[in-house]
């Protein structure tokens, strides 16, 4: 009897999931699928380009981070305007294996274009190339890739810009040139993310217009704002002059602003570094943070979709030196960047106009 | 093993050497996570201690699902390749469908959770 009954159920699980399995369509879901939009084909797989949906999946480093969301954000308004089908997910604990494993499941769905912002570029490399092979676009954002992993990048402002622009804010907080003096640090992202190691690069490039500040250490906190806390923390603890100390993700600025303010250090050892106004608003209008430094986070994540779209229908390929991206004009390509543009300063005058 | 399993006391009264079938389980458990933490290097490019944090969930749903005893003593391998097969499955199934890696969790720990009710419905019948 009961030999009977396990194998019966056994049975009915795997002829549930076959049946299920059967139903799907590797082109799009047909449960609850919108209607097709007028003139369009949307299950044809023989199609004029102008037909078919183009189909996007956008991964972040980490899902859940407001940087990304507020991306995410423009992109859902991108899509909307050119009736893009999108798919914006990603690990909620930033692991790049998992990520790897999405770009493997979209490249077997057959996503038109993988946009991608690695939080460890070797360890997704493979994944994107094997997507590429597939004849699916690859296009980064936010951080880059390996250089033959990708097609373009989509970049928020030039890593030089933005380094310089660290160094430059954090020696104006101390009192400027003659007076910037002592030990300063740097809580980044994840030491694998190239976004941040080039942000580095041309820090200590600038660091080197001021000698009297020294780069006593860099810290990881992996998208983890207990992690980015607990390093500010040891950052105090084991370097008795510290003067300065940068956020660079958008998740350490403000984890390392809050350390600075517990240990009742604010105006003594002063925070700078990349992170949304949102987060950063509290920070600012206490006084422990005098300088907040980004971009327009809700337009990278715009110019992104606009972008994958044009790589999509065969608008911009190799050599291409501007696209047209919908309501932000004609953007610059330099080489296989697309630039968003310029980086935004927040602080205590200007902080309340912008909401992301 | 599977004596030991269903009642190591018992099996010690029966002469089967439990301390030694212990250890080798252990170490053959070991082997494995070895052989697995080479096969993903090979194919992600990487190596950290705590990547299969949290891979637990498949790992003993697969188990459930292919007959293994949660309180030990029953179980075998063709059952358990069935079910990891089976599991693959249904995880590609619920990402093409929702797209949402939380979504996936969730279904998966619903698999678990009625492959653990169906065992212990099963094992009172029997």
């Amino acid at each position: 009897m009961k030999r009977i009954n396990r194998r019966a159920f056994a049975a009915g699980v795997v002829a549930v999931v076959v049946g299920l399995a059967g139903g799907c369509d590797t082109k799009a879901p047909t449960k609850g699928a919108k209607p097709s939009p007028p003139g369009g084909a949307v299950s044809g797989d023989v199609g004029g380009a102008t037909a078919k949906k183009v189909r996007v999946a956008m991964l972040p480093k980490k899902k859940g981070v407001p940087y990304f969301t507020s991306c995410a954000k423009g992109a859902e308004e991108a899509a909307k305007e050119l009736g893009v089908e999108l798919v914006y997910d990603g690990p909620t604990d930033g692991s790049p294996e998992k990520a790897a494993s999405m770009i493997e499941r979209w490249t077997a769905q057959g996503f038109d274009v993988i946009a991608v912002s690695p939080n460890d570029p070797a360890v997704l490399a493979p994944a994107m190339k094997a997507a590429r092979a597939k004849g699916v676009h690859v296009i980064t954002w936010d951080a880059d890739g390996e250089a033959d992993s990708r097609e373009f990048m989509v970049n928020q402002a030039t890593s030089n810009d933005i380094g310089f622009a660290l160094v430059d804010t954090m020696v104006k907080d101390l009192g400027g040139k003659e007076k910037a003096g002592g030990d300063v640090a740097i809580v980044t992202a994840s030491l694998t993310a190239a976004n941040q190691n080039e942000w580095m690069g041309f820090m200590k490039e600038r660091l080197k217009e001021y000698p009297g500040l020294k780069l006593v250490e860099v810290k990881p906190s992996n998208e983890d704002q207990r992690v980015a806390f607990q390093a500010t923390k040891d950052l105090m603890g084991a370097y008795p002059n510290l003067k300065g100390v940068w956020g660079i993700s958008s998740v350490s600025f403000p984890a390392a602003a809050e350390a600075v303010k517990q240990a009742g250090k604010a105006g003594q050892v002063f925070v700078t570094g990349l992170s949304t106004p949102n987060d950063m608003k509290p920070a600012v209008k206490e006084g422990t943070v005098a300088s907040v430094i980004l971009w327009n986070t809700v337009d990278l994540g715009y110019l992104t979709i606009q972008a994958a779209n044009a790589v999509a229908r065969g608008e911009l390929k190799a050599g291409a030196t501007a696209i047209k991206a919908g309501r932000l004009g004609e953007k610059k390509v330099e080489g296989d960047k697309v630039m968003l543009g310029d980086i935004l300063v927040f602080t205590k005058e200007n902080i309340d106009g912008f909401d992301f | 093993m599977r004596a030991v399993g269903v009642n190591e006391t018992a099996a010690r009264y029966c002469g089967a050497a439990v301390d030694r079938m212990k250890v080798l389980v252990y170490t053959l458990s070991g082997g494995a996570a070895g052989l697995a933490a080479c096969l993903f290097i090979a194919r992600r490019n990487t190596a950290k201690a705590d990547v299969g944090a949290g891979i637990e969930l498949e790992v003993i749903t697969a188990c459930v699902l292919g007959g293994v005893s949660l309180s030990g003593g029953r179980g075998g391998m063709a059952g358990v390749m069935a079910a990891v097969v089976l599991l693959h499955e249904v995880r590609q199934f619920a990402a093409w469908r929702w797209q949402n890696e939380v979504v996936i969790l969730f279904v998966l720990g619903g698999l678990l959770a009625v492959s653990v009710m169906a065992s212990n419905f099963f094992r009172r019948r029997g």
